[in-house]
């Protein structure tokens, strides 16, 4: 993450206060987070207050954090999902990198995040990797998969 | 009753890997002939169709779109919500990767006939693939005249921005969904004003699900009395039904509003296990019990946005009870008191089950809590999201019974 990026990403949004959002997205798609640098160049340049920005990013749940996120895993745990072991296969992630739901890890590189819904139902359990959909029938190859993503 | 031999909404693959052809044979019929009607008569064809909104309220469209254009403010927006949170919901997706255009030339067409001049599609967070793929089509249909300024020489302008807005499911809520597009927290807000009078920004603005407006351009092309032959009155035109759950082979199945349940499960290959029950409409829907599955899907036995979850024998229904509670208690926006305080209590009733004494305060004082919302709250869906819990309580209460005396094998409660 550089600043200049960061910089350039925001101040394409200057002065749109209801492109909040979009910006959110456009930094999730970048680094699977909101940086906390961000923070007061999206109040300066969308002419928000901090309070502003917080009360949105808190409603949707975005995490904010130093460093980019290296691996952002969400598993869906909508209805059809739940019925197709969607806790297990939470357990089982969690289990295999020491990780707890909703909490990025300590050494900040891996968020697992419990989400409602993919729209992925017909794939149930659907479980996205840095927003792309990957198979849970095979627990071991999802585990795999994501310490590739670590890599 | 069969599906439709040949889908009218779903007969194409995804185009994703082959967007510029699609796009160059894709014929425009729909516009070509709207743009020769007038704004009257555009509305009098969707009227005459009967076709209602595919997001769940079944509104008329006909209605909606005249309602804007009867508004004394000309500034007027035109949204597609692609929002899609419903679990179990995913026939949007399906039918943005198959046939994306039919979703923007139905825009173009609510645009001109209401003469609004802005237009945007609310996606679902996920669908990342899908924004991509509009934004080329947006781009050729600019450079084509189609969309920007003077649209097919007719002298009106319009243009389309996409927005992918973060995973909430109350941004489905169409006054939240507004609020979301204006980059602020997606809460509801209190109707009347209605979204045909005070949208976004507080404009009139139309807005309708993605199902929906693909239909419209099915209308004008094919005509309303085509429309008409599918389904019985009050429902008419084909029908995306999502199935998930335990289902053999789950997917989206296009067909008319009179199938029933059991074909619509049988098209899916069966159930796995003995069927329980389904939640149609998804778990703001209708219970369906082994006595409903004859019931044609139609809008007034409660089809919704077409979203059935089927669960077998093996399943207890005061997991799902629980699952659906906390689903609605995760997801409501705690705005109005009567919301946030009655779904903490829901939670606390749903997490405390089993140390219950019995079923019926339990299922008296949810029920309660379900009219309250009916009655008090600022939006639908704490209030929807409250009737699927009792709906079980009614109807296996054997499975509640079993957790509150000795504990419950299927869910690993045994005492």
């Amino acid at each position: 993450m550089t600043i200049q990026t960061l910089e350039q990403i925001i101040t394409a949004h200057a002065g749109k206060a209801d492109e909040l959002l979009v910006l959110a997205e456009q930094l999730m798609d970048r680094y699977r987070a909101i940086p906390t640098s961000a923070l007061p160049l999206i109040q300066q340049q969308l002419g928000l207050t901090a309070t502003e920005i917080q009360s949105v990013l808190s409603f949707y749940h975005y995490p904010v954090t130093d460093a980019p996120i290296q691996c952002r895993v969400e598993v869906c745990r909508a209805l059809s999902c739940h019925l197709k072991s969607a806790d297990a296969v939470l357990r089982h992630l969690c289990g295999a990198f020491g990780a707890l739901p909703d909490q990025v890890t300590e050494d900040g590189r891996l968020l697992i995040a419990r989400v409602d819904c993919l729209s992925d139902c017909e794939r149930a359990p659907a479980v996205h990797i840095n927003g792309e959909y990957v198979a849970a029938t095979d627990l071991d190859a999802l585990v795999k998969r994501i310490r590739e993503s670590l890599a | 009753m069969k599906p439709l031999p040949t889908p009218v909404l779903t007969g194409n693959a995804p185009v994703a890997d082959r967007l510029r052809e699609y796009y160059q044979h894709y014929p425009f019929h729909a516009l070509q002939k709207a743009v020769t009607l007038s704004p009257h008569e555009i509305i009098t064809e969707l009227k005459a169709s009967g076709l209602r909104g595919r997001g769940g309220a079944a509104y008329p469209l006909g209605r909606k779109w005249e309602c804007v254009l009867q508004q004394p403010d000309s500034v007027r927006y035109m949204v597609a919500n692609g929002e899609e949170g419903e679990p179990g919901t995913f026939k949007d997706r399906v039918l943005l990767e198959r046939n994306p255009l039919a979703v923007l030339e139905a825009m173009i067409i609510a645009a001109y006939t209401v003469r609004a001049r802005a237009g945007y599609i609310y996606l679902n967070h996920s669908y990342r693939q899908i924004e991509q793929a509009l934004q080329t089509l947006l781009t050729w249909l600019r450079e084509d005249q189609r969309l920007g300024g003077n649209i097919l020489k007719r002298q009106f302008d319009f243009d389309i921005q996409v927005r992918r807005g973060p995973s909430r499911y109350i941004s489905g809520e169409e006054t939240a969904l507004f609020r979301a597009l204006e980059g602020r927290r997606a809460e509801p807000s209190s109707r009347p004003p209605y979204p045909t009078e005070q949208g976004l920004w507080h404009k009139p603005t139309i807005i309708n699900n993605i199902e929906t407006l693909s239909c419209v351009s099915l209308i004008l092309e094919k005509g309303s009395q085509w429309f008409t032959t599918l389904g019985p009155a009050g429902s008419h035109g084909p029908k995306l039904f999502c199935l998930s759950g335990d289902i053999k082979n789950p997917g989206v199945i296009e067909a008319a509003m009179d199938a029933s349940l059991r074909e619509l499960i049988a098209w899916a290959g069966g159930t796995i296990g003995a069927f329980k029950g389904a939640m149609v409409s998804g778990p703001s829907g209708q219970l369906f019990l082994p006595d409903d599955l004859d019931k044609p899907l139609t809008v007034q036995n409660g089809c919704g946005n077409g979203t059935v979850i089927v669960f077998n024998d093996t399943r207890c229904a005061a997991d799902l009870a629980r699952h659906v509670t906390d689903f609605f208690f995760t997801e409501h926006c705690g705005q109005c008191l009567p919301g946030r305080e009655s779904m903490k209590q829901a939670k606390a009733l749903m997490d405390n089950l089993d140390h219950q004494p019995s079923l019926a305060p339990v299922h008296k004082r949810y029920g309660e809590l379900h009219t309250l919302l009916m009655n008090s709250s600022k939006c639908g869906l704490c209030s929807s999201g409250t009737a699927m819990a009792p709906a079980l309580m009614q109807a296996f209460p054997e499975d509640f019974n079993r957790h509150m005396h000795g504990g419950c094998a299927v869910c690993g409660t045994l005492k």
